[in-house]
């Protein structure tokens, strides 16, 4: 998957809770922590990606909020 | 519920408007005459209520949305424990000055309610703190919340010692003295960790957990804001300074009911 892709579409749905600047920045963020490089993904990278933000995301909104959020991720991430 | 912020947003304007043109011209028919001082008395009391009781109830909804081992469970449960002591103090004092129809007495048994609230709110703030920096955003670096929060720290406390001069040298009883400087020190400390929790929030503006926070940060600066008036007004006797100090309580009950409902909106 283009990685760039990836974190256009985890941004478009990151944005309505975190704000556009800090759900980009959270993306990036959480690929350099995964040491996630290149411009492309593999599943199992933007699968380890997501389940960070979701995890990050868990203490803002809750667990079953931030569940739902994280499916929306993957819905988001699978047309990359 | 869905309408709650926008009711709390209208009720906001409506203290704004009741209460800040009544200091600027307090001798106008429409304060002489209609709005009277048992109006005003009624209406602060019943809308600081109304709007602590709000916030009690969202922030205790919030809390109960997040799982016991969510680290943000435990701010938000400290954060309706302090609301609800600042509820039992409102109540005592509306109490009085709407069913006794008597002035609001200080010192009086609502101080000891609100002086319970305040190390619940402190503690509240520290812990949201702690939880939000865990969660793994790039909300700034531990030096940054360090340096930020002792800036604030310094600030505050050099505006504390300037405008809490004339409230130490007022000759008043050693019970009123201590909780005029009490109430004031409690919010320079609630406000250093609002310091540094704005750092943290800023970062997600543009989006809701913003607009959470800068209602619940507003809340406590103008909580703080009222409590440094109210003891200028208690101490130097500055009777027109009442309906700012009415305002700015009133305001910070409804930023934090605002802030509250959103929160308990999202994460429901």
């Amino acid at each position: 998957m283009n990685k760039s892709q990836v974190l256009d579409a985890l941004t478009a749905v990151l944005s309505p809770y975190l704000g556009a600047t800090m759900a980009r920045a959270s993306a990036q963020n959480q690929c350099q922590k995964l040491a996630i490089e290149g411009d492309q993904l593999t599943p199992a990278q933007v699968e380890a990606l997501v389940g960070k933000l979701g995890s990050g995301l868990n203490v803002f909104v809750g667990r079953e909020k931030a569940a739902a959020v994280v499916a929306e991720m993957k819905r988001a991430v699978g047309g990359s | 519920m869905r309408h709650f912020p926008a009711l709390a947003g209208a009720a906001g304007l409506v203290v704004v408007a009741v209460f800040l043109p009544k200091a600027l011209f307090p001798e106008a028919p429409l304060y002489r005459d209609w709005l009277t001082e048992a109006f005003f008395t009624r209406f602060g009391a019943l809308s600081k209520l109304v709007f602590l009781a709000a916030a009690l109830v969202f922030s205790h909804r919030a809390a109960s949305s997040f799982d016991e081992a969510n680290a943000a469970r435990l701010p938000w449960r400290f954060l309706s424990v302090g609301l609800f002591a600042f509820l039992l103090g409102q109540s005592y004092l509306a109490f009085v000055q709407v069913v006794l129809g008597q002035p609001s007495p200080y010192p009086s048994p609502a101080d000891a309610a609100f002086m319970m609230g305040y190390p619940f709110f402190v503690a509240c703030f520290w812990l949201f703190i702690r939880a939000y920096r865990e969660a793994g955003f790039p909300v700034g670096t531990a030096a940054q919340h360090v340096r930020i929060g002792s800036a604030a720290a310094l600030g505050l406390a050099a505006i504390g010692v300037v405008a809490l001069g004339p409230v130490l040298q007022a000759s008043v009883p050693g019970l009123e003295r201590a909780l005029n400087l009490a109430y004031p020190v409690f919010d320079l400390l609630i406000l250093v960790p609002v310091s540094i929790l704005l750092r943290i929030t800023f970062a997600f503006r543009g989006g809701r957990l913003w607009t959470i926070w800068a209602a619940i940060l507003a809340g406590f600066i103008s909580m703080g804001a009222g409590d440094i008036l109210y003891a200028y007004f208690v101490t130097l006797g500055h009777g027109d300074l009442e309906p700012i100090v009415d305002a700015l309580y009133t305001l910070a009950y409804v930023f934090l009911a605002l802030g509250c409902a959103r929160q308990y909106q999202l994460s429901r």
